[in-house]
This record gives C-alpha cells, structure tokens and sequence, in this order.
C-alpha cells in the first residue's frame, strides 16, 4: 500500500477542481481526471478499467456500527461475543455452576468449558457440569471410565510410571519426603543410634540434610551444594554449584574461560554480553540497547499514557533506540509519550496512513485500512 | 434518495482534496522491519481484502521441509532460539529473538518452511527466521475469541494436498490461518495449560499439570486418547513436541529438564537432566520424523 505524498496529493486536488468544475454539467465521473489511490478509489474488476469505485457506507459483513461503540464499521460480528451475529445479539453469559465462558465464532454463540470441566450429558440447560479431573467414569474425557480401584487423578487414570497411589493421590515414593519409600512414611532426622548417621551418632557435616533419595530416606546434599570430592563426612556437600566455576551446576562442569557461574549456569553464551545477571544481546534488547542498563524510552505494551494501551514498544535494533508502532497502528501526533494511538485500520481520519481522510461527509468508513468504496452505478455519463 | 453522480464525485473529490491540509505525521514509520536483504519474495500472500501495510513480506519463501526443519526448535526464557537435535541430545544456538517488544515470550510452533511463530505474553504473534532468528511482525490481533496466550502446534491436514494447520490451544482449541490470521474456535478443551504438536495428520495437546498427552479431534477438540508420562510439574514452565515418534517434553522452573515419552510402550526417560537454561517454547515441523530413525 503505497503512502500519500503531498505533493502528490495537491496535483490531485487540483485536477479534480478543475475537471470537477468544467465537467460537472457533463456528469462524468472524476475518474479520468483524478489518478487512481488506492486508499479513495479501488478499481473494480467487474467494471471497465477506465471506472472508479464511490464512496461506500454500508459495513461489508461482517462488519458492523454497533451502538456503544466507537467508530464506524468496528465490531466484527463473526466474534465480538456482545454482538455475536449481528448487533443486538450478544452471547448470554453463563451462570458460574456452568463452568463454562460464552465464546463468539463464526457469528454463532458457543459455550467454551472451564478446564478439566465438560458438557457430557449434551444438555444446555446445566452447562459443563461434569468435573473430568477426578471422576472415574468419566477422566479426562466423557465416557473414559478407569478400571476398579484406579483412580482418576488430574485427568487420567491410574498413576504416571513412578508414581504410587497413596489414597486419591499419586506420589514419587523415591523422593517424597512425606511419603519416602511408602505412603505416609515421613523423612526426618532418626534417633541418634540410627545407623542412618553415617557420619556418627547426630553428625550432620556442612551443606546436609534429611532428604528422601531412591526412596530411602538420608542424610544427603542441600539443595544446590555438591559432595564433589566425595568425602561427605570430612567437609560435608563442600561445593555451592551455584557460583563455582568448576562444578557449575553440577560436579565436574567446568566454565569456559571468560565465563562465570551464576544461578549454576555457565554464562554468557558466544554472541551475548552479561548485564547483570542476564545474558543478552546488545544489538537488539530493548532494555540494553547498545550497552547494558540502557532501556529504550517509550511507553510498552502494558503501559501507554492513561493506562491506555500504547499499540507500540520500544525497540532496539543495531544497538540504537527506536520505537516500533505494531502493524495497523500508528503514532499520528508524533508523541512519544501516548505510542502508536491511532488504529489505522478503523480511523476514517487516519485510514491506512496517517492524515488520510475518509469522507467525513458521507459517513465513508474505514475498514481494514480502507476507506470503503464500491462500485460506481450507471448514471447520465457513465458507461 | 441517493446523491447524483455528480454530488458523490464531488464529495469523493473534497475528500481527496482535504488530504494535503493535514499534517501528516511519520506513518508508521517504524511498524515492521526493513524486508531481510537475503529474503527474496514475500512467502505469504494477503488474502484478498486483508489490510496489510508495506512492511511486508513477513518472511521470505523457504522451501519446504529443508533438512534444518526437520528438528525441534526451543525458545529459551532469554529469548533465545535453539535447535535440538533428539538423536543426540544437543542444542545449536541460533541467536537471540529480536522481536519489536519488550513483552516475553511465551510459546512457539514451527511451520514446513521453517518460520517459527512466535507467541509473547503481550498476546502478539510473530514471524521468526529459524535459520537466523529475525523476526517479523505479524497482523494476528491478540484477544480473538478470548484467547489471550495459547500454546501452539501444528498438525497436517487428512488431505495431504492441503498441506498443514496451525492449532492454538488457550480458552478452548481454536485453528489460526496465517495468512488471514484469523482465529477459528473448534472446541473446548478438558485439558489446561496445554501446549500443542502434531503427529502426521493428529494432533496432540501436552498439558503439565497432570502429565497427560491427549489425541485431540481436529475437529471438535475432543480427547479420542489419552497417554500418562512422567513429566508433571504444576508450577513449570514446559514445553512440547514431536519428533521420531516420541514425544519431547521440557519442564522446568529455573532450568529445564527434557523427557522423552514413547507412546509404544508407555515409557518416560528423562534424557536431558539439565539444560541450562528454561525453555518455555519448543516445536516441530510436519516435516519432522514421526517413525524412530534409527
């Protein structure tokens, strides 16, 4: 879609007064005089080449002007579930024992059900009433009925490979603590005269804990320390696999030469530059763009003037700031502060460009980045 | 009555005159990237009457299942794009996703060409070069049908001439045509928290928080069969796809583990214990091995 260039624009106005002016008694169309544009004028296959299209008001389905709602030719009745097919029509909202939300799709009204919740009595009247989390007869899908004495559990019968029923649930035996080699079998420190204590009688070397390991229930590493020279009972789990360059994350993973250790993760990748505690890529992260702690300005996503949202992001590319106005919106008034506020693909002031106006007059709507035109009819002049 | 000829062409003209009296500020100058000097032609074609401005093309005319489309693809909480190689448990970095945002990202799905369709928790849909991680922006409108983040998948239509579809699964399961971008609600799901992959013509929906890979009807969404891993992990990041067969699972909150599911025999291994990094998007194309290969 090519832009409109001013100059361009007032050869055109002046064309059109001219011929308008000495041509009107003829009742031509201005089509000969006035260059085609795209955005006013659309060709029409059906028609001889030499024809343009008029000014069209009427929504094309399925567009519609809906009261309450800004714009002309804005609510798209296929899927707005407050005007689902046509505009006095919205999807009633369900009652809340419905487990359900309306949905608008393909200008019919539907019902989506909750998760784990579905309709399998087909009846409208009670929504998805069925609960398929932890019904056996009907888990995870209407009609999946579990065999005698397995469960269902979170949408499935039975257990997963590794786990163990304990009642109506499913536990990991070999690493649950409460349920450490069998159901209900806690893992804490023993009596004192427990052979558990490997390291004597109450000895708890630096970095250990009770822990549940291949379901038996020791005394092993804290979470993120390692017995890398295993010798637990000397000097304990020795080794924050955090921080340690040498056993990063695990024993024995060493860090490349440049890299550090953070988190257990050997960082930063070839190609990416540590800010903080993040690798990243200078060249284009919006909040270290060109160097670290450097944030692009503009208002995100989430954040635009008002509360409103801004249809834009600030953006970096090549290591220098920009900002980036998302497809069909654009930043009309040239403020940084309010993003890309303008829909261009609705705005009959800004119709697929800023500036270019539809025919306010005639209520010429702009719909996807068009003002809508249609076919001329046949008039004194007209072939 | 109508307005004559005459009157219609003189307001069409007043509109056009009117055009030069307003400022017309930058115009979108910055919505989309400059197209990649190496894409060649545009790769997808707006349907007729789709609004697309002149940032286009979104991406260049890959071919077909290319060797590099026959992996599976992660995205990295970092934005970074990965290519895992199942048969032997490595992951090739690919770049950094520079997409126009600040949002992160949130899910992924890689189509027969090669483009990985980037989804970012801002909702926003996005076009990215899996040869060289660019990204493209796309004219998806987040929120359709009430979906506001979605997992992704993409399964080949029963009539192979038809080629594939992009499945989303967020308030239900809905198909998204990439060139309209339309969003097309077909069902509910029972499943949540699901991510989505295709197995030749099924498609299948992951869902974390129980461990289950369900056979979803294209059609109408509904589970025809259900398989029970391992992998579950309620508070996890995850991610999802298919390749030889198998399925390939990546679960984590800090750093992601990786478990194969082998539906032929109800196995769960976790073959990668630790990748360094959380992966919260992974795919496959329709072009990937759905037999073991070796």
């Amino acid at each position: 879609m090519s832009s409109p260039r001013p100059l361009r624009s007032a050869l055109i106005v002046s064309l059109a007064a001219t011929a308008l002016v000495l041509q009107a008694a003829c009742a031509r169309s201005v089509n000969e005089e006035i260059p085609s544009d795209p955005l006013l004028f659309a060709p029409d296959a059906t028609r001889p080449a030499a024809l343009v299209a008029c000014v069209q008001t009427e929504c094309p389905a399925p567009w519609a002007t809906c009261p309450g709602t800004e714009g002309l030719c804005t609510t798209d009745t296929s899927r707005d579930v407050k005007h689902c097919g046509s505009c006095d029509t919205p999807c009633p909202r369900p009652p809340n024992v419905f487990h359900a939300t309306a949905v608008c799709t393909a200008a019919t009204c539907a019902l989506a059900c909750d998760e784990l919740y579905a309709d399998c009595n087909k009846s409208e009247k009670d929504g998805c009433e069925t609960s398929t989390a932890d019904d056996p007869k009907n888990c995870g899908t209407c009609g999946n009925v579990c065999k005698d004495g397995d469960i269902c559990w979170r949408g499935a019968c039975g257990c997963p490979s590794g786990y163990t029923q304990c009642g109506d649930d499913c536990k990991l035996l070999d690493s649950d603590r409460d349920n450490c080699g069998a159901c209900g079998t806690l893992c804490r420190a023993p009596a004192r005269d427990n052979p558990a204590w490997i390291c004597g009688p109450g000895t708890s070397p630096p970095n250990t804990l009770w822990t549940c390991a291949s379901a038996s229930c020791i005394l092993d590493c804290k979470p993120h320390f390692g017995n890398c020279n295993k010798d637990l009972c000397a000097d304990g789990c020795e080794i924050d696999l955090k921080t340690d360059r040498l056993n990063c994350g695990a024993c024995g993973n060493a860090c490349e030469a440049g890299q550090d250790c953070v988190e257990g993760t050997c960082i930063c990748p070839a190609g990416t530059t540590r800010c903080g505690n993040d690798c990243t890529d200078l060249a284009v992260d919006p909040d270290n763009c060109g160097e670290c702690s450097n944030p692009c300005p503009g208002p995100t996503p989430s954040r635009g003037r008002g509360g409103r949202v801004s249809h834009g992001s600030p953006s970096c590319s090549g290591g220098k700031c920009d900002y980036t106005c998302f497809r069909g919106f654009a930043d009309c008034n040239g403020r940084l502060d309010d993003g890309c506020e303008v829909d261009i693909t609705s705005d009959p002031t800004h119709c697929g460009n800023c500036g270019t106006k539809c025919n306010a007059a005639l209520g010429q709507p702009c719909v996807m980045g068009k003002c809508l035109t249609k076919a001329c009819e046949p008039g004194p002049g007209i072939f | 009555m109508k307005p004559s000829i005459i009157t219609r062409g003189l307001l069409v003209a007043a509109a056009a005159c009117a055009l030069p009296l307003f400022h017309c500020a930058k115009a979108d100058t910055t919505s989309g990237f400059d197209p990649d000097p190496d894409a060649g032609e545009a790769g997808v074609e707006p349907e007729a009457g789709t609004f697309i401005d002149d940032t286009s093309p979104p991406i260049p005319p890959f071919v077909e299942c290319a060797e590099e489309t026959k992996q599976i693809y992660v995205l990295g909480s970092d934005k970074a794009l990965y290519r895992f190689y199942p048969d032997t448990l490595k992951f090739v970095r690919i770049g950094t996703v520079a997409c126009p945002t600040t949002a992160g990202t949130f899910s992924m799905a890689i189509d027969r060409r090669g483009v990985a369709w980037v989804e970012y928790t801002d909702g926003r849909l996005f076009a990215v070069n899996t040869s060289n991680a660019k990204c493209q922006q796309t004219l998806f409108k987040p929120g359709q049908t009430g979906f506001e983040v979605f997992g992704m998948g993409y399964a080949r239509n029963g009539d192979s001439a038809n080629g594939e579809t992009l499945y989303v699964a967020g308030a239900g399961l809905a198909s998204l045509d990439t060139k309209t971008f339309d969003l097309k609600f077909v069902g509910s799901l029972t499943f949540g928290r699901t991510e989505l992959t295709g197995l030749d013509t099924q498609l299948y929906a992951f869902s974390v928080g129980s461990g289950v890979i369900a056979g979803l009807n294209k059609q109408t969404a509904a589970t025809e069969t259900i398989y029970r891993t391992a992998a579950v992990d309620a508070q996890a990041a995850f991610a999802f796809a298919q390749w030889g067969g198998d399925f390939w699972i990546f679960t984590g909150d800090q750093r992601s583990i990786v478990t194969q599911y082998k539906p032929v025999g109800d196995k769960s291994t976790v073959v990668v214990k630790d990748t360094g990094m959380l992966i919260v998007g992974a795919g496959s194309s329709t072009c990937a091995p759905t037999a073991p290969t070796r």
